[in-house]
């Protein structure tokens, strides 16, 4: 065969160019090469693909990592998996970026100066640091105060979150404290109406109408590959219409550019604005009438009247149109064609895993769902299915253990209480030592010093507690005020076996085995440090297992006991396995608890496609056995005063996917992908309407200072009519004080606005009603360093 | 011969930008910190565009668009490249030789979708970042062109494979790592010759649309725009 110059350059320059970094010494730009600080050779060796889960966020997709030799090259999702469908985010694809990121822990580091700098911090070893920590800790289960040993933990479903927790448990101490600020008002308002403890798991691929009052789930869903790959499903499929999606939020968020129609609704007026849908579909009698005579309480009845009274009574077009600044035309619209789409889903506000919302906002939005017929309906609110896949043995706690957990939490949750943690609450704690001192506290996969209101008071506390112990792979704010910073791998590096996310109906279990074979530093998973300190603390009972690869085959042990379910597989596989289990047959392709470790290690996972619609015994759990309209909250949201306009601009937070949950402001492909529509990166910024802007003399691109009674910040304003008047929109997710050579010192931070102001119903911190002041400002004191 | 084209479905299409990252981990793209952006010196063969139609209403008028080389059938680019450092290929893929490349970006001014890139400085990984490039990518040196290739390299090794087989290349052997990763399987990719490509149907469809059409450039990514369609995939 002829090869023409030209073709032969081309090929040269093009794929076969592996030769430029594939043969050593035969580098094509040995310049290019020699740039980095030592030159760079290429990977050689065999390629594989090797399965793990991502948990660059607590999406939980299953993900193929391109290995050649001893080198990860590429992540890719796993076309199997069910999460991910093969398809993974921005935030997976940096996985590499964070794997070789230069600023990793590679040892774990002792703090030896004042709290609040990595400066502050020395090497030393993983046995000094199991040693000092197992000491602190048998001294306390020595004085009997195994209480005073507390964990606040991030959202993630996996092996380490386990066994800190079963860790936890063992020990004898009740203060297990979730920190899942994104889930958290979305799961009390399913818990106020629907009586049980869930994160409510919308069908968004089943659906052919969305009503979002401000949930900005194409950019910050629980799952966004998931809930991404949904959506593609519910706009085009051959086999069903075209999806409509309608938008109300006082901000065009990414999801509002997607939609069909956004409705500028005032700041604060979610919940109103839904009421008054929901009372236009009640005053034109658009009802689910079957729904609501069979399967609720508190349509017609309840103290003072039922919903029906309330909504006719306080919620009439006249009054939300005013409130809202929606017309009256426009309500009783999208009432309509609520009411009479087919499959309609209405989404509580949700602006990322740090950003909930309000529980007056979902626990309306859900209140609309039930009127509409859709709770627990294809195309509605599903509630996630799980297995139970822990393995402890039962019995195992001993007596110190059990005089533990008759103490109350030190965060003030009981049994009774909505919230599932109180991080601010904890924070005071720790503080005035009330109902007790402190000894030891763990942080894993949370960064309450970033994300909690009143940060500095937490940051305080943690100088009260005599010894910190932070897991992080870079450091994070809340690692500057640690005693003790362990070094977690990556998530290609380690074990692990992850449940389904928040927002997933399904139950599934992932497993990840070391894509690498060994991990880059001398890290350790914290399952490991948790097992580990079990064994030298004698609770090997509760705990018997070696490592986390042990703990990983002991939960897929218990998986075969589940008796149901199914290997990852094809469509097709999803299929059968759904129709079979729909007729009550169970054909699970493995024979025993060996077989199926074999083959969920080789295709990545198992989980059950089947969902049982309408199974209420299941789904609603209130006394009364239905759904609950909860005409007394309703009330209250009519009672409560419109907005308060005393000066200054509506703060409106929103979290962009790429460093959503705080984290990958650290990876620079992130931090360059910060809004595409404003063409936003590497700073925060604050959009504010044209006319706002007029009125205090604001011009775009310049510097602003935003103001709360607690402080400043210093940001770049971006003037757009993506905002309502009155109002600034601050993404959130910059403004670190640790995380490494791209992260620190750029953009600010604008939770560090928040007073400590708590919703009344909940007590959760109430993020949307801060009102901020905003002036015009010379730069930032502290210009953002060069980085090259 | 196989005839390359993609199909980005704006009706689908979430603005994510996981393309865009897949993009450059693929393609041993350099890292840009702050200062480099700041400056749009930052690479990316596929970036998401704003397109502002005006003032919101209650339509959201802010639209994002994916835009990738188009691989024109009538590439300006080729046209003006004074050392012949850019070509169409006979499967229509636009290339970039960079050894070649004089850096003039004759090309760069040419492209009408500004999707081409300079590299004003040699490209930097801080150890141990470099560990991480991928062998089949040639890294590009400071002052020359570079652009996406539809992942060229994975059309190699397809055809590698194709050959090991005995049998011709075909559509669905490959696909270029931007639709491999997008999570609303919004990209689609194949061969615009085969009838029963998925591409091919789509491209009838009657939400297809291309974008500057009117410069005759025949771009070889067709775009689905927001609405109904009827049957489609």
């Amino acid at each position: 065969m002829k090869i023409a110059r030209r073709e032969f350059i081309g090929l040269v320059a093009g794929a076969a160019a592996g030769a430029a970094l594939g043969a050593p010494g035969g580098r094509l730009f040995s310049d290019a090469l020699l740039s980095a600080n030592q030159p760079i050779y290429p990977p050689r060796g065999p390629e594989q693909f090797m399965l793990s889960v991502c948990t660059a966020c607590p999406g939980g997709c299953g993900v193929r990592a391109r290995r050649i030799g001893n080198r990860i090259v590429k992540v890719e999702g796993n076309p199997l998996h069910p999460v991910s469908g093969g398809r993974l985010c921005a935030k997976g694809q940096a996985a590499v970026q964070a794997l070789y990121h230069p600023d990793r822990l590679r040892l774990p580091l002792r703090r030896t100066g004042p709290r609040g700098s990595l400066k502050s911090f020395r090497p030393a070893t993983w046995d000094a640091a199991i040693a000092e920590i197992a000491n602190r800790l048998q001294s306390v289960r020595d004085e009997q105060r195994p209480e005073s040993v507390v964990l606040l933990r991030g959202g993630r479903s996996d092996t380490a979150t386990r066994a800190a927790r079963r860790f936890l448990q063992a020990f004898g101490s009740p203060n297990d404290i979730p920190f899942d600020r994104g889930n958290d008002a979305g799961a009390i308002a399913l818990f106020l109406t629907q009586g049980l403890r869930a994160a409510p798991a919308p069908d968004i691929r089943g659906a052919d109408y969305i009503l979002s009052l401000g949930s900005d789930f194409l950019e910050s869903s629980p799952a966004p590959v998931y809930t991404a790959r949904a959506y593609g499903d519910f706009r085009q499929t051959h086999t069903a219409r075209r999806g409509k999606l309608i938008y109300a939020d006082p901000r065009l968020s990414i999801t509002a550019a997607s939609a069909d129609e956004w409705i500028p609704i005032r700041p604060m007026t979610h919940a109103t604005f839904a009421l008054g849908v929901a009372a236009a579909i009640v005053e034109e009698g658009l009802y689910d009438r079957e729904f609501v005579a069979e399967r609720s309480i508190g349509f017609e009845d309840g103290p003072g009247g039922g919903l029906r009274s309330i909504l006719l009574k306080q919620f009439s077009l006249e009054r939300v149109a005013a409130e809202s600044g929606i017309t009256v035309n426009v309500i009783l619209r999208i009432a309509r064609e609520l009411a009479g789409a087919h499959k309609a889903l209405v989404l509580g506000p949700h602006n990322g895993p740090l950003l909930g919302g309000r529980v007056y906002d979902h626990v309306a939005a859900h209140v609309l769902n039930a009127l509409i017929g859709n709770v627990d309906q294809a195309g509605g609110i599903l509630i996630a299915d799980d297995v139970a896949i822990e393995a402890w043995p039962a019995d195992a706690l001993d007596a110190v253990a059990t005089a533990g957990h008759r103490q109350p939490r030190i965060d003030g949750v009981g049994p009774d209480s909505l919230l599932s943690g109180d991080a601010e609450q904890l924070a005071r704690a720790l503080t005035t030592r009330q109902p007790y001192a402190a000894e030891v506290l763990f942080i894993l996969g949370a960064d309450p010093l970033y994300a909690t209101a009143a940060h500095d008071q937490f940051a305080a506390a943690m100088e009260k507690v005599p010894l910190v112990v932070d897991f992080a792979s870079i450091p994070n704010d809340t690692s500057l005020y640690a005693d003790w910073i362990l070094p977690e791998p990556h998530f290609l590096e380690t074990w692990n076996v992850q449940t389904s996310p928040a927002s997933v109906a399904f139950a599934s279990v992932s497993v990840a085995s070391p894509a690498l074979p060994k991990p880059l530093y001398d890290t350790r998973p914290a399952a490991d440090v948790f097992l580990d300190l079990a064994r030298r603390l004698g609770l090997q009972r509760a705990m018997p297992w070696q490592d986390s690869a042990a703990l990983s085959r002991a939960e897929v042990d218990r998986l075969f006991e589940a008796r149901r379910g199914a290997i990852i597989g094809t469509q097709f596989d999803a299929a059968w396995v759904r129709m079979m289990e729909g007729a009550g047959w169970w054909a699970p392709g493995y024979a025993s608890a060996d077989e199926l470790w074999k083959r969920v290690s080789e295709s990545g996972g198992w989980w059950d496609p089947f969902y049982d619609h309408g199974d209420w015994s299941r789904v609603i759990r209130t006394p009364s056995g239905r759904f609950d309209f909860r005409p007394d909250i309703v009330r209250q949201i009519a009672d409560g005063a419109p907005a308060a306009a005393d000066g200054g601009l509506s703060l409106l937070l929103f979290e962009p996917l790429p460093i959503a949950g705080a984290t990958g402001a650290e990876l620079p492909f992130l931090q360059a992908l910060l809004d595409p529509g404003l063409d936003e990166r590497w700073e925060t910024w604050g959009e504010i309407h044209p006319e706002t802007a007029a009125a205090l003399h604001i011009r775009n691109g310049s510097w602003i200072r935003v103001a709360s009674s607690r402080r400043a910040i210093v940001i770049r304003a971006r003037v757009t009519d993506r905002v309502v008047t009155g109002a600034i929109a601050i993404p959130v997710g910059l403004g670190k004080a640790a995380g490494g050579r791209w992260a620190e010192g750029a953009g600010a931070n604008p939770l560090h606005l928040l007073d400590g102001a708590r919703e009344p119903l909940s007590s959760l911190p109430d993020f949307g009603s801060s009102r901020v002041l905003v002036s015009e400002a010379t730069a930032p004191d502290q210009r953002p360093i060069k980085r090259s | 011969m196989a005839r390359w084209g993609m199909v980005i479905d704006l009706d689908r299409c979430t603005a994510c930008q996981a393309c865009v990252v897949a993009c450059q981990v693929e393609n041993n793209i350099p890292v840009a910190g702050q200062s480099d952006s700041d400056r749009g010196r930052g690479i990316s063969w596929i970036r998401l565009a704003p397109f502002n139609e005006g003032e919101h209403g209650t339509r959201p008028g802010l639209r994002l668009v994916p835009i990738p080389c188009m691989h024109c059938e009538k590439p300006p680019c080729t046209k003006v490249c004074p050392v012949k450092a850019t070509s169409i290929g006979k499967e229509g893929i636009v290339a970039q030789v960079y050894a070649r490349c004089i850096g003039c970006r004759y090309c760069t001014t040419a492209c009408p979708y500004t999707v081409r890139r300079f590299n004003w400085k040699l490209p930097e990984w801080p150890d141990p970042m470099g560990e991480g490039l991928s062998p089949d990518v040639s890294v590009r040196p400071r002052g020359v062109v570079e652009k996406c290739s539809f992942c060229h390299h994975r059309l190699q090794n397809a055809r590698d494979k194709a050959a090991i087989e005995g049998r011709a290349l075909r559509d669905g052997d490959y696909m270029p790592a931007c639709v491999e990763s997008c999570p609303a399987e919004a990209m689609f990719f194949g061969d615009l010759d085969d009838p029963r490509s998925v591409v091919t149907r789509l491209e009838a469809g009657p939400r297809a649309f291309r974008l500057l059409e009117e410069l005759g450039t025949k771009p070889k990514v067709i775009y689905l725009s927001k609405g109904e369609s009827g049957a489609d995939v």
